[in-house]
Parts: structure tokens; C-alpha cells; sequence
């Protein structure tokens, strides 16, 4: 009789503990899809998926275009990325959202995922890639602690975790940031600095090579991550291609493993 | 008189039963009938006659026009309660903006010297200028450069922004009611900062830019009002005028503070309009606003709004729809909002005219019904 009762109790308990398990997921902090107008001419529009913590597709540009843009902030020792379902994580003690883009600047497609700390996230592209047509290698990943947009708006820089995408060879301390320009730029210069350091001597600044660049070009810029795991401040410069004046900065914090 | 008519009346109401039995009755005779039948109108007529002459009350009789006239009067007279939609283009020395909710402006580049004042923190990036970050007193701060940018001014909450002309320089001072308001600026170039009482300006020559925070009361209360701060930097020539085009106002004043002549004068308010023109696009009126006329406007649905500046005073063009719209010249204040029947008039001519028309042929009828009463 026991075991009867057993096999009869354990499909309720079952439910019960799912119930649970999402419940405690869901109170550890909304998970709202970023305020972004859905596409009202292709499909599919952006809006929550069928999983919880998972928002994607089109959307409008209705802000316009910063001069300088980071699109995507990864470990360097990121392989060539599989084919099929991702796996990304990203080492934080705090929940972030992970934004995948396409690295170019059309079409306006966007996935946000709920990555839990310390947890893997798992995530197949084929739906993003089918309705884009672009392949894996041209899709961008940022991990930000922010609310719903990556971007600044309130004079703080946006602070961003280097996404590890599995299976990774070794833990690299080389973070691969990908920018992107709005108009066609002379130079791009960059310097890096730990936020909180007092009396370090001044950071230079590095110019990057080869980055004369047309207008939505894009860039890479491997970022050394200090080895203490404290946050770094990166400063990015460009200088506009026409008039020779240097356009807004673009400022970002890399969190460390802290 | 009451007792003969009241003895009349009751004399006929017999004869009228004892008629009414004859009648039933099929053995009457003829003559018995046209008697009762002869005696009964004669009654009625001597009572008829004698009955005073109904009062011809003129109040029954012309109160649904005095009701008319009444609805005619309210709409008349009372304004039409809801938002009104504004065209306005004004030439102004001062604007007051009330902004609604937290903004970031858009980065400016600015020629000449930028002052920022009522600022309480300098942060500043490890560079040539990292010695402004060690800096206690922050309050003025002059900035000088080849290429000065204010990349964002971000106001945290709501907030009361004034933009004024004045000497060549235009002022933009800020009263947010929540903390903290942020300044960014950005130097490259040769550059010159003077912050508070230093002796003299930390000059630099900076290859790359160098970004600078400026930051008035504090993140930890949020809640608190930030000290008011006021940046102002020099006009230069036409093409480079500035723009604002992203403020969103809910309510727009335009008053300037004149400071009084002399030693110990009070400061005077006037106000800081120069002339423009306001188009009701409910009505199709066209305003014209005089130097000098006191305009404030409330409960402001912005859907576009542009300052500039255009030499000597500040153009605003504004697109919206106003809950208030007032206008004081001299002593003589006034609303602009349309009445009900300026708004009915212009959007339901024909709802109008068919009301007008039944209320009109239903008071006729009922003062004929009065009039026909009269036997």
C-alpha cells in the first residue's frame, strides 16, 4: 500500500517542487523585457518567447545612433562558436541579462536572456539566425547588470561581465570587445584603468591599428583583464573622419569575477 | 361671489344626474329632455361667465426662453474643460521649463569659456586633469579648450530648467527635485581649469580627451532636492547657436528677474516675452502676444518643442496641447482657452443648429399651449 500511495503522492510533489523551483526563480528579480517598440512590419516581433527569462525579435529604431558603439563584450578564448543550442555564462555574483545583436547595424533583431550567477544558460540561435539570415559568427553578446538597456543614461558608465560561450578551452584573462561606428572615423584610440586606484600613474592612451574606418564598421579590441578581478573603466576615442574633432566618448566599465 | 357660483355648480351637477336618469329612462317625454337639456347650458354659460379670468402668469409662460437664454449664457462664458492643442512661436529672453521626468541632454560643443556653478564634486579621469579630482571646493568652475563638449547634463527627476539670455551668454540653471544632477564634460586640446578658489587654472595640453563629472548633492538621497546649479557659456556666431530640442515640458513660464539698479534695490520680475503669436487649432484663432504680456502655461501635453537662440533672445517653438493657457496684459487677465460655444460652434455646427432649432420650435409651442388655454 505504501508504494502505491508513493507513486500516487510523487507526480504531486513533483508539481510542487517545479512550482516552487519557478517561483523562487521569479523572485529573484523581474525579468522584463528591454523598452524597446516591437516591429510592426516583420515577424517576429520583439516579446517574451515561450521560456521565461527570454525576450526576442524585430524592434524599431526609434533613438538614435551613438557616434561609438559596443556591441560585444567576450572571453578571448572563445572557440569558433557551434553550431546549434549555446551554452553562455558569464561569472557574476549578481543575475545579468545577456543581449545578443547581430553585429551589423540591419536588421534590428535582439534576444535578451536571464542568466542566473553562476549558472549556464543555454540557448539555440536557430530562431534568430532563420528570421536575420546571418550566421553565428556575426551575432554580438553583452552581459550587463543594468535594468533593461545597456546604455548609459543617468551619467553613470554601463557596467558589462565578458561573456564565455562553452565549451571553452582554458579560462582566458583577454576580454574581445567588438565596436562598431555610426560615421566614418580617422582613429580610434583607447586606454583602460581601475576604478578606485589613487595615485597610479596616469594611463596611456593606445591607438588602435588599422582602425581607420568607414561609417558602420566594425572593430576589435582585446581588453586585458587585471588580474585581481576589480573592475576596469575603458575610455574609447574617436576622432570624425571629416572635420578632425574627437567625437563623445564611449565609457564602459568591465566588472571583474568579484 | 363664491356662495351663488358654488350653489350654481351644485344645482347643475343634479340637473346633470337627473338629465342623465330621463335619458336612461325610454319612457321620458321629449319635452322634459329639451328642458333639463335648455336649463343645464343656460347654467353652464351663467357659471362660465362668472368665473374670474384665468391669471396670464408671464413667468409659465417664458421660462423655457429664459432656459435658453441661460444654456446660451453658460456656454457663452464657461471654457472648455479638457486640453486644448497649441501652436506657439515665441520670442522670449528668458524660458522657464517645468520638466515632468528624468532627461539627458544631447552633447554640445561649446566655444569659449564654460562656467558651471552650485556644483558640490569634481570626479575626473586619471590623466592630466587628475588632480581636479583631489579638489574640496568646486563652486565656480571655468573651463577653457579647444574642443569643450557637455556631453549630458542628466537630470535625475523632475526638474524646473531655465534657459536665458543675457550679455552674450546664454545660462542654463537647473532646480531638480531629486538628487543627483550630473555634468559631463569633455576637454581636448590646450586646455584651462579653474575650479573654486584656486589661485590659478591647472592648464594642460591634452592629446586625447579628458572626460570631467561634475556632480551636485548625492546619489545616497536620491529624494532630497540637488542644489540648484547654473552652467553658462558664450554665444558664438549664428550657424553654431544652440539648440535644444529635447525637452519635453509640461509647464512653460517666462518671467526674468530683473536686478534692481543701485546699491540695496529689490529685484523685480517682468516678463521676459518680446512677441510671437499663438494658434488655437481648435478654433483657428491666431493670438498675437505683445512685448511685455505675461504668458503661463499649464498641464502641457508636449509633442514638439524646439528653443534656439537667435542673437539676443531665445526662440521657442512649441507644438502640444495645454490644460491652462493664460494671458495678463497690463491688468487685464484672461484666458485663452476657447469657450464651449467658440469649440461647439467651429467642430458641431450642425448638432448646434438642429438644437438651437428644436429648443427653439419647443418653447414656441409651449407658450401657444399657454395662450391657447384661454378659453
Amino acid at each position: 500500500m505504501h508504494w502505491l500511495a508513493a507513486t500516487m503522492l510523487a507526480p504531486r510533489t513533483a508539481a510542487i517542487c517545479a512550482l516552487a523551483l519557478a517561483a523562487s526563480a521569479a523572485l529573484a528579480g523581474p525579468f522584463e523585457c528591454a523598452p524597446l517598440q516591437p516591429s510592426a512590419a516583420r515577424a517576429p516581433a520583439y516579446g517574451p518567447a515561450a521560456n521565461p527569462g527570454h525576450c526576442e525579435g524585430f524592434f524599431e529604431k526609434t533613438v538614435s545612433q551613438p557616434f561609438i558603439e559596443l556591441l560585444s563584450l567576450t572571453r578571448a578564448n572563445s572557440p569558433e562558436l557551434p553550431s546549434g543550442p549555446l551554452s553562455l555564462k558569464a561569472g557574476a555574483g549578481k543575475p545579468l541579462r545577456i543581449v545578443v545583436q547581430p553585429l551589423r547595424s540591419r536588421p534590428t533583431y535582439r534576444a535578451d536572456l536571464q542568466l542566473d550567477p553562476g549558472a549556464v544558460r543555454r540557448w539555440d540561435p536557430s530562431a534568430m539566425l532563420a528570421a536575420t539570415g546571418l550566421r553565428a559568427p556575426d551575432l554580438g553578446f553583452l552581459a550587463t547588470a543594468d535594468a533593461a538597456t545597456p546604455s548609459a543614461s543617468s551619467g553613470e558608465p554601463a557596467a558589462f561581465v565578458p561573456v564565455e560561450v562553452l565549451p571553452a578551452a582554458a579560462t582566458s584573462a583577454t576580454a574581445l570587445a567588438v565596436l562598431r561606428v555610426s560615421v566614418p572615423v580617422a582613429s580610434v584610440s583607447w586606454r583602460s584603468y581601475r576604478i578606485g586606484g589613487a595615485g597610479e600613474p596616469a594611463p596611456p592612451w593606445t591607438a588602435l591599428p588599422g582602425s581607420r574606418l568607414l561609417q558602420w564598421q566594425r572593430i576589435a579590441l582585446p581588453i586585458a583583464l587585471p588580474p585581481d578581478g576589480r573592475t576596469l573603466r575603458v575610455d574609447i576615442e574617436a576622432v570624425d573622419a571629416q572635420d578632425g574633432r574627437a567625437l563623445p566618448q564611449l565609457h564602459f566599465l568591465v566588472l571583474g569575477s568579484q | 361671489m363664491d356662495a351663488p357660483d358654488e350653489r350654481l355648480v351644485q344645482t347643475r351637477r343634479a340637473l346633470g344626474e337627473q338629465l342623465a336618469e330621463q335619458l336612461a329612462d325610454p319612457q321620458a317625454s321629449l319635452a322634459t329632455l329639451r328642458e333639463l337639456d335648455e336649463r343645464a347650458r343656460l347654467l353652464d354659460a351663467t357659471i362660465a361667465a362668472r368665473r374670474p379670468p384665468p391669471r396670464r402668469r408671464l413667468g409659465a409662460v417664458l421660462w423655457p426662453f429664459a432656459c435658453v437664454a441661460l444654456l446660451l449664457l453658460a456656454a457663452a462664458t464657461l471654457r472648455w474643460p479638457g486640453s486644448v492643442p497649441v501652436t506657439l512661436e515665441l520670442r522670449a529672453s528668458t524660458v522657464t521649463a517645468t520638466l515632468p521626468g528624468a532627461l539627458t541632454t544631447e552633447a554640445r560643443s561649446i566655444e569659449g569659456e564654460l562656467v558651471l556653478e552650485g556644483f558640490s564634486a569634481i570626479e575626473a579621469a586619471p590623466g592630466a586633469l587628475a588632480a581636479l579630482g583631489a579638489e574640496e571646493q568646486v563652486d565656480p568652475v571655468a573651463l577653457r579648450s579647444d574642443q569643450t563638449r557637455l556631453r549630458a547634463l542628466a537630470l535625475p527627476g523632475p526638474a524646473e530648467l531655465t534657459l536665458q539670455v543675457r550679455g552674450g551668454r546664454l545660462s542654463l540653471a537647473v532646480e531638480s527635485s531629486r538628487s543627483p544632477v550630473v555634468a559631463h564634460v569633455e576637454l581636448r586640446g590646450r586646455s584651462a581649469v579653474r575650479a573654486g578658489d584656486a589661485p590659478g587654472p591647472l592648464e594642460a595640453s591634452l592629446e586625447r580627451a579628458e572626460w570631467l563629472r561634475l556632480v551636485a548633492g548625492s546619489a545616497a538621497a536620491a529624494d532630497r532636492a540637488a542644489p540648484p546649479v547654473e552652467l553658462s557659456w558664450p554665444l558664438g556666431p549664428p550657424a553654431t547657436a544652440p539648440r535644444f530640442v529635447e525637452l519635453m515640458p509640461s509647464a512653460l513660464r517666462f518671467a526674468e528677474r530683473r536686478a534692481g539698479a543701485g546699491v540695496g534695490a529689490t529685484a523685480r520680475w517682468r516678463s521676459g516675452v518680446e512677441g510671437g503669436q499663438l494658434t488655437l487649432a481648435a478654433t483657428g484663432q491666431v493670438l498675437p502676444i505683445a512685448a511685455g504680456d505675461w504668458l503661463e502655461i499649464d498641464g502641457l501635453a508636449t509633442e514638439r518643442c524646439e528653443i534656439a537662440v537667435a542673437g539676443e533672445l531665445l526662440t521657442l517653438k512649441l507644438n502640444g496641447s495645454a490644460q491652462a493657457l493664460r494671458l495678463r496684459a497690463g491688468s487685464l487677465e484672461r484666458s485663452l482657452k476657447p469657450t464651449l460655444l467658440e469649440y461647439l460652434s467651429r467642430h458641431h455646427v450642425a448638432t448646434l443648429l438642429w438644437s438651437s432649432a428644436v429648443a427653439l420650435w419647443g418653447a414656441i409651442a409651449w407658450t401657444r399651449r399657454q395662450f391657447a388655454q384661454q378659453p
